[in-house]
C-alpha cells in the first residue's frame, strides 16, 4: 500500500502546484510513463494546462480511481453527471489536456460530449455552436450539399 | 477551434457520430488535414468485422461481414444504390447444405443497422457475377440479370420499398431487351404482368447507379427490336401493377 500514497507533484501553467497520489496520477499514460522511466520525482511542469483544468482532470482521475470498486453504471452515471456540467470552452480545454495527459478514459469521454453536441444539427449550427469558420465557397458548399443531397434531405 | 485540436482527436470525435452527421460535417469547413473516406468504410460497419477474402476469378476480391450476416459475402467492386435512407449492396450468404444464395444485404442509416432483402426464387441460386442491383427510380432497387452471352436480360423490380426498414420483396418480373452494360444505353422493357413497355435509361459507367424510367412515344418502342410484338404492346395509362 506504501507505493500508492507516493505523491506526485504537478505544476501548471499558471503555477499551481497539486499534489496527487500515484494511483490517481497514473490514470495519465504519460505520467505513469514517467514515473516508469523515473523521471517523475521532481515537479513536473505542464505548460499548456491551468490550474483550474488541471484540477479537474485529478477530479475525474480521482473519481476514477476510488470507484473502482463500484458498479459500471454507478461510474457511467458520474462520468455523465461530471461532463454535462461543463461548458464547451471548458470542454475544449479539457480535451486538448485531456489528450496531452493520455487519460483514456476522459478522452473518450470528452469526445463523445462534443459528438453528442453535434448530432442532429445543420452544419450552421455546427458553426454556430464551435465558433467554425466556413471556409467554402458558396459553389464549394453548394457542391458538397448536392453530393450529399440524402444527409440533408432525408429525415433523422 | 479545429485548429488547436489534434487531427487525431478530430478523428476520434468524428467516429462517434452516425453517419448522417458525419456527413453534414463534410460542409462545415474544409478539414483538409482530415481524410474522412476510410471513415466512410469504417462507419458502415462499426462492429461488424470486415474481411477481405481471396476467390478464385472472375472476380479476386470479395469483402465478407462478420457478425450480423455472418458469412455474407458482396463484390468490393459493384454499386451500393442509396434508396430510401439505406445503402444496399448486393452478395450472398450460405444456406444449408453448403448452397449459397442470393439477396440484398441493406444498412439503414438512421438506425444504422443492417437487413436483409430476400431474392425472387429464380434469381437466388443465380451466380452472383451474373447479377447487379440499380437504383430503380425514385424509392427502389433493381435487379438485372446479365449472364454472359445472353441476349435478352432479365431486370427485377422492386415492387414497393417497406416502411421502416422493413423491406418487401415481391419483384416483377420484367423482360429486359439487351441490356448493354458497357456502353451506357437507353433500352425497353416489357413487364410481363401488366404488359406494360416502359423505356429505361440505364446508367452504367463506372458506378453502375441508376435505371430511370420515363414515359416515351411509342414509335420509338418500334426500333428497339424485335423482342416483342406490336400486338403485345399496349400502354395503360394506370400502371397494373398487381399481380
Amino acid at each position: 500500500m506504501a507505493s500508492t500514497l507516493k505523491k506526485i507533484i504537478l505544476k501548471s501553467c499558471d503555477g499551481k502546484i497539486l499534489e496527487v497520489e500515484e494511483a490517481v496520477a497514473v490514470q495519465s499514460q504519460m505520467i505513469k510513463n514517467m514515473i516508469e522511466d523515473d523521471c517523475a520525482n521532481e515537479e513536473i511542469p505542464l505548460p499548456d494546462i491551468t490550474g483550474e483544468i488541471l484540477s479537474m482532470i485529478i477530479e475525474y482521475c480521482k473519481m476514477h480511481v476510488d470507484g473502482e470498486n463500484n458498479s459500471n453504471n454507478e461510474l457511467i452515471a458520474r462520468d455523465a453527471d461530471f461532463i454535462t456540467r461543463v461548458d464547451l470552452n471548458t470542454l475544449y480545454y479539457l480535451i486538448v489536456a485531456a489528450n496531452f495527459l493520455n487519460v483514456k478514459s476522459l478522452l473518450d469521454l470528452t469526445c463523445q460530449r462534443v459528438a453528442d453536441i453535434i448530432k442532429g444539427k445543420s452544419p450552421e449550427e455546427i458553426r454556430l455552436t464551435f465558433n467554425i469558420k466556413n471556409d467554402f465557397t458558396p459553389e464549394e458548399e453548394e457542391e458538397i450539399r448536392k453530393k450529399n443531397a440524402w444527409a440533408f434531405d432525408y429525415k433523422d | 477551434m479545429s485548429d488547436y485540436i489534434p487531427v487525431e482527436v478530430i478523428v476520434e470525435i468524428l467516429k462517434r457520430l452516425p453517419v448522417k452527421s458525419l456527413v453534414k460535417c463534410k460542409s462545415v469547413c474544409k478539414l483538409e488535414q482530415c481524410d474522412l473516406r476510410p471513415m466512410f468504410h469504417f462507419y458502415s460497419f462499426t462492429s461488424f468485422t470486415f474481411q477481405q477474402h481471396s476467390l478464385s476469378p472472375p472476380r479476386a476480391l470479395e469483402k465478407g461481414v462478420t457478425a450480423g450476416y455472418p458469412n455474407y459475402a458482396f463484390l468490393s467492386e459493384m454499386s451500393m444504390p442509396f434508396v430510401n435512407g439505406a445503402v444496399h449492396w448486393l452478395g450472398h450468404w450460405e444456406i444449408n447444405n453448403g448452397k449459397e444464395s442470393n439477396g440484398i444485404l441493406g444498412f439503414e442509416l438512421s438506425a444504422e443497422e443492417f437487413f436483409q432483402v430476400s431474392f425472387p426464387k429464380s434469381l437466388i441460386l443465380s451466380r452472383p457475377f451474373d447479377l447487379s442491383i440499380v437504383k430503380y427510380g425514385e424509392s427502389s432497387i433493381a435487379v438485372s440479370t446479365h449472364p454472359p452471352d445472353a441476349e435478352l436480360h432479365e431486370l427485377w423490380i422492386m415492387k414497393e420499398y417497406g416502411m421502416n426498414g422493413e423491406v418487401l420483396l415481391h419483384m416483377h418480373n420484367a423482360k429486359m431487351a439487351s441490356l448493354d452494360l458497357n456502353s451506357q444505353q437507353m433500352k425497353a422493357s416489357l413487364d410481363l404482368n401488366s404488359q406494360q413497355v416502359e423505356l429505361h435509361v440505364v446508367d452504367v459507367g463506372t458506378d453502375l447507379l441508376s435505371v430511370r424510367s420515363y414515359v416515351e412515344s411509342l414509335v420509338l418502342l418500334d426500333k428497339v427490336g424485335n423482342v416483342y410484338s406490336e400486338s403485345d404492346v399496349n400502354h395503360p395509362i394506370d400502371s397494373s401493377d398487381s399481380e
